[in-house]
């Protein structure tokens, strides 16, 4: 899937840009983005490495098991295959609660080591998707956040009279995005599966 | 409603207090909290690199598309079906660019808020598109680039349901809750 949606993207930017009179801007995109990507990554990957470090101490303290089994019920409900108490739904757990609280710098590094763990505990070599990791990718890219920071932050700087307002209706949105992501989910398993 | 002068301020809270109470706990619990930081440092160094590659072809796709002006003829192409689900035009180029790009969907955003400003019905609507939404693509690529994973099955259709719904859904609440 993602093979079509890459050449359709760059196939169409091409054409487009070609077509439009911006092959100029189209050429400076092509050769800048990789300069771009690196600037990106120092980013990302300093953000990442300190959460990954700080989510270290966590574990060892006790408090990513006391998250877990807060959550577990739910995990258990949507991801149903993970091992008990494996290290893949501990890493679930501590990627839900990194996401709800706004913290995606810290929700990124958590959600991988739960897609490796999952791989491991699956024992999936093959290139495929797993049920698990789908519904796992499905929930991360439906956003379930409590206090999105960023959202509020540039409310505020654009003079918003109430920042927060729109909170109930983010929640609602998340949750209504998500069930309709998730029903998806178990529909289209469906049809990919008949025999099981 | 709440009002908060400076919600800036209650995010910067967040993220002391989680850095700072999880190296105390650590402490409390006898944890070697220097080592083990480290430990977890290099492993997030690692996971970083991964997704070099997936990142980097995202942002060619992101960067070949916004440069090409397709996604300004999207928006006035989608304008009109929009409207028939009572979605304000102006947030088409955001439900565009949200799944592919998050920096870009923030300067979408910002655009639409000196437009029409924040507490205007539209800008309240993309607004909660905003919150309640996700890259998707950029999330896709990522965690499954991260272990190889090259089926990706049904992932993206379901993912986009979701994305769909939330923009649909986000329009509803504004018009429901705040109007």
């Amino acid at each position: 899937m993602m093979n079509y949606v890459f050449a359709f993207l760059i196939i169409l930017a091409a054409a487009w840009g070609i077509g439009s009179g911006h092959a100029p801007e189209v050429a400076a995109a092509i050769l800048k983005s990789g300069g771009d990507t690196v600037q990106l990554l120092l980013t990302v990957a300093g953000a990442m490495s300190v959460w990954s470090g700080l989510m270290a101490v966590a574990e060892k303290s006790g408090l990513t098991q006391w998250a877990t089994r807060l959550l577990r019920p739910l995990i258990r409900l949507l991801l149903p295959g993970l091992r008990r108490d494996g290290e893949a739904e501990q890493c679930v757990c501590m990627n839900l609660v990194a996401n709800l609280l706004g913290l995606g710098n810290a929700a990124t590094p958590l959600g991988l080591r739960a897609m490796n763990a999952m791989r491991r505990e699956q024992g999936l070599n093959d290139g495929r998707a797993s049920a698990e990791m789908t519904t796992f990718v499905v929930m991360n890219t439906a956003s379930l956040q409590l206090l999105p920071t960023t959202l509020m932050v540039i409310r505020t700087e654009a003079g918003s009279a109430d920042p927060m307002g729109i909170l109930p209706c983010i929640w609602l949105t998340s949750l209504s995005a998500l069930t309709a992501g998730l029903l998806m989910c178990l529909i289209l398993r469906g049809f990919a599966s008949p025999k099981n | 409603m709440v009002h908060i002068e400076n919600f800036g301020a209650i995010g910067n809270d967040i993220i002391i207090i989680t850095a700072a109470g999880i190296v105390l706990l650590g402490l409390v619990r006898k944890v070697p909290v220097f080592d083990t930081f480290l430990e977890g440092a290099r492993e997030g160094l690692a996971a970083a690199l991964r997704i070099m590659p997936a990142l980097t072809a995202l942002t060619l796709c992101i960067a070949m598309i916004k440069a090409s002006g397709a996604l300004d003829a999207a928006s006035r192409l989608a304008s009109p079906l929009i409207g028939a689900f009572r979605i304000p035009p102006e947030t088409t180029p955001l439900m565009l660019v949200r799944p592919l790009s998050g920096s870009g969907a923030l300067a979408v955003i910002r655009q639409i808020f000196t437009d029409v400003g924040p507490d205007s019905y539209a800008g309240q609507v993309a607004s909660v598109m905003m919150g309640s939404t996700e890259t998707t693509f950029y999330t896709v690529a990522v965690y499954y680039g991260s272990v190889g994973v090259k089926k990706t099955g049904y992932t993206i259709p379901a993912a986009l349901t979701a994305d769909l719904t939330g923009m649909i859904v986000a329009a509803l609440t504004v018009t429901l809750f705040l109007h």
